[in-house]
């Protein structure tokens, strides 16, 4: 890629040099009035557009937010306080961009395209942070499966291509593993993700890079990286730059899956932001316009029509509710904005049931549409059953004696509770899910006892990958379960049990 | 001695039924006794046949079921120690491809750090020879720069505004 | 109408005044002049007008070249 020999820098030198035309040298300047907190005052840019780039002096760049009759306020991107007052500031006429391109892949920048991970980073391209959402001309609706790997979410609250699924819950509850797998799952398939981190601890985003790393999952990966430490407005900036990384790859049809993690620090941001630039505050001294910064944000998630490439992405934003409490203003809010939510309780995370899906308030209101052909035989009736045993379970707590279609009614629920619980980063595949609903489905594991379900299981994996390769690898690349596959596998689920002991 | 017949026929006759009453009391008091004795020594003698017999059995039993286990316990261990041999095995074929992977590994990263270095270097000398030349271009033009110049860049821009 | 010009130290006599004719011709003949000197200008001039800066000189036309080139 590179030249080493010196005639090679200079032969570059000479071509840039060729390339630049000298022309009048124009630009706005103005004076810093007032500065402190991260926000600049700034007189006399008259010319100053929404959302402009300006340079102070020391090469300090900020953005300017607020645009008043005689004066303008601007948030400075960098932290370091050597804006000082009557410094020029000159309008650099561009709004704030980030790189993008396929040379970001397997890359750790900050909101601004700055590599974090010590290498250098070459864009191909620049995207501005803000850019509009697809035209509904352009979109199609959903229909191709995004697999999570995670049984729970992919047979109930199923996600498509170009949805966008809350993720929702208190801390602590496993709303980050849920991402984690997702995208850990997306090693075999053709999904680029970029997963955003906004406010969280450096020691936590170090972690997480790590573990992409050891399981393989960075070379398809995109991490944008604002930690608690960067400015508010690196903050704010950061799921626009995510957003605008993964419209690049959706432009060239490709799938990509976005991760916010979390829109509530994106939302304590903003309001840093906002009260330090004295906008009058709303509702839990937010902004008026919160709703209007995730509803831009998420809108451009789509799924893109085959005249505008087909590509689409996924956006699963992260929200972080205080004691379970999801009518408070910014849940309420994204909720309103998304196409589903995923629901986490603390109380399940406790008591052993993880992931901590709360099936009953959990919806995808994208549906059956995104789901694969297996699944959807498979998964019919899980949610009633569910939702069935869970009214009856309050009986068998206290010990009443219950007929016989309500003792198999709770059986069956623990088995199904059983099944669902999975470890971390260990995600299905189609098969294994296929095989585990449609074993479930035949009353295969009626007669094993509870604590031994995972162990059948894993037992029953390895001997249909061993004797029925051909069947789980068609399943897994195909989707579909025909007649003749469930009955073959109706068949080896009777051989299994036959020779399983414990 | 005369014996007239009459008393010849009582003398059978009280002799005969000596005879019979001998004959009843040895039956009662002998007869029977002996033939109990002897049937409980035959049932004796053959009880003890049998259980001579079982014993003998269960003998053969407790002994075909030992060298069983012996086969068995010596079947066990031979498995076992295939086994063992083949865990080990294993074990040090897995050793070997996470030492190989890790080498792998480590030269990979090395050679990622090398080029990394390699570019600064490329980018910093770019930067030092385009900081020469303006220097360079300035230290010429601060004494070059002509009245004839001047007035040319100020035409110049004021013709272009 | 206030304008600043900077010009350089070493520039003759009456590029000053040419500067300022040429902006009265735009702006009208009641627009004010601060005239400073500066020893890095090289040679042309700047000139501050309503919040705009034009620069014409030679330092400045280096260090755009020396941007455009480094990249």
């Amino acid at each position: 890629m590179y030249n080493y020999m010196p005639e090679g820098i200079s032969a570059f030198l000479k071509k840039r040099l060729d390339e630049h035309t000298v022309s009048t040298i124009k630009y706005d300047y103005g004076t810093v009035t007032k500065t402190g907190d991260g926000v600049a005052r700034i007189s006399n840019l008259p010319k100053c557009k929404y959302g402009e780039l300006l340079r102070f002096e020391n090469d300090v760049y900020g953005m300017a937010l607020d645009l008043e009759e005689d004066r303008i306020g601007a948030v400075i991107l960098d932290t370091s306080d050597t804006v000082y007052e009557n410094s020029t500031v000159i309008g650099t006429g561009e709004v704030a961009e980030t790189p993008v391109g396929n040379s970001l892949l397997g890359r750790v920048i900050d909101p601004i395209g700055r590599p974090l991970d010590g290498r250098f980073l070459i864009p191909e391209e620049y995207y501005p942070c803000e850019r509009h959402a697809p035209k509904i001309i352009e979109r199609r609706p959903i229909d191709t499966p995004l697999q999570t790997g995670i049984l729970a979410i992919d047979s109930m609250i199923p996600i498509g291509r170009g949805q966008r699924e809350l993720i929702i819950g208190d801390r602590q509850t496993g709303k980050t593993s849920i991402a984690i797998d997702t995208i850990l799952n997306q090693k075999n398939s053709d999904v680029i993700c970029v997963y955003c981190c906004i406010g969280q601890k450096a020691s936590s985003i170090s972690g997480l890079v790590e573990t992409l790393r050891d399981k393989g999952a960075l070379p398809y990966t995109v991490v944008v990286a604002a930690t608690a430490s960067d400015s508010p407005a690196m903050q704010y900036l950061a799921p626009f730059t995510a957003a605008s990384i993964s419209e690049w790859f959706m432009e060239k049809g490709k799938d990509v899956l976005v991760v916010y993690d979390d829109l509530s620090k994106h939302a304590v941001a903003y309001r840093t932001m906002s009260l330090l630039l004295m906008r009058p505050p709303g509702r839990e001294a937010y902004p008026g316009d919160i709703f209007y910064l995730h509803s831009r944000l998420l809108e451009r998630s789509a799924c893109m029509s085959e005249a505008c490439a087909g590509g689409s992405v996924t956006a699963l934003p992260i929200i972080e509710t205080m004691a379970g409490n999801i009518s408070a203003y910014i849940p309420t809010n994204v909720i309103s904005i998304t196409d589903g939510q995923i629901y986490l309780e603390e109380e399940l995370f406790h008591s052993g049931i993880r992931p901590a899906v709360n099936t009953g308030l959990s919806v995808s209101r994208v549906g059956r549409a995104a789901q694969c052909g297996a699944m959807k035989r498979v998964s019919g009736t899980l949610r009633i059953e569910l939702s069935k045993f869970r009214e009856m379970a309050v009986f068998a707590r206290f010990g009443s004696d219950v007929d016989s279609s309500t003792a198999k009614l709770l059986k069956k629920g623990q088995i199904l509770t059983e099944l669902f619980k999975q470890k971390k980063a260990s995600p299905f595949t189609v098969f294994e899910e296929t095989v585990i609903l449609l074993a479930y489905k035949c009353d295969v594991f009626d007669d094993i006892e509870i604590k031994r379900l995972n162990d059948f299981t894993q037992k029953l994996f390895a001997f249909l990958k061993k004797s029925y390769s051909v069947l789980a690898s068609s399943i897994n690349q195909s989707g579909d379960l025909s007649d003749d596959d469930e009955a073959e596998l109706k068949k080896a689920f009777s051989i299994f049990k036959g020779s399983y002991h414990e | 001695m005369d014996f007239s017949i009459p008393e010849l026929a009582v003398d059978i006759l009280l002799n005969l039924l000596n005879i019979g009453i001998l004959f009843v009391i040895v039956k009662l008091l002998v007869y029977k006794p002996v033939k109990k004795f002897l049937s409980d020594r035959n049932q004796k003698i053959k009880n003890e046949i049998e259980e001579a017999r079982k014993l003998q059995d269960s003998a053969n039993e407790t002994l075909s079921k030992k060298n069983e286990l012996i086969e068995e316990g010596r079947a066990k261990g031979e498995a076992a120690a295939s086994e063992m041999y083949k865990k080990a095995q294993e074990k040090s074929d897995a050793i070997i491809k996470k030492a190989k992977s890790d080498a792998e590994k480590i030269i990979a990263k090395a050679n990622a750090e090398a080029d990394t270095r390699k570019q600064e270097i490329i980018k910093s000398s770019r930067n030092e020879i385009a900081d020469l030349s303006i220097e360079i271009a300035e230290k010429i033009l601060e004494r070059e720069v002509s009245k004839e110049d001047n007035r040319r860049i100020a035409d110049e821009f004021f013709n272009e505004v | 109408m206030k304008i600043i010009i900077t010009v350089p130290d070493n520039s003759y006599e009456d590029f000053y005044d040419d500067i300022c004719s040429g902006f009265k011709k735009k702006y009208g003949n009641d627009t004010e002049f601060l005239k400073r000197t500066s020893n890095s200008l090289i040679g042309g001039f700047s000139a501050e007008v309503n919040g705009t800066v034009y620069d014409t000189s030679v330092r400045a036309k280096l260090n755009e070249i020396k941007k455009a080139i480094k990249g």
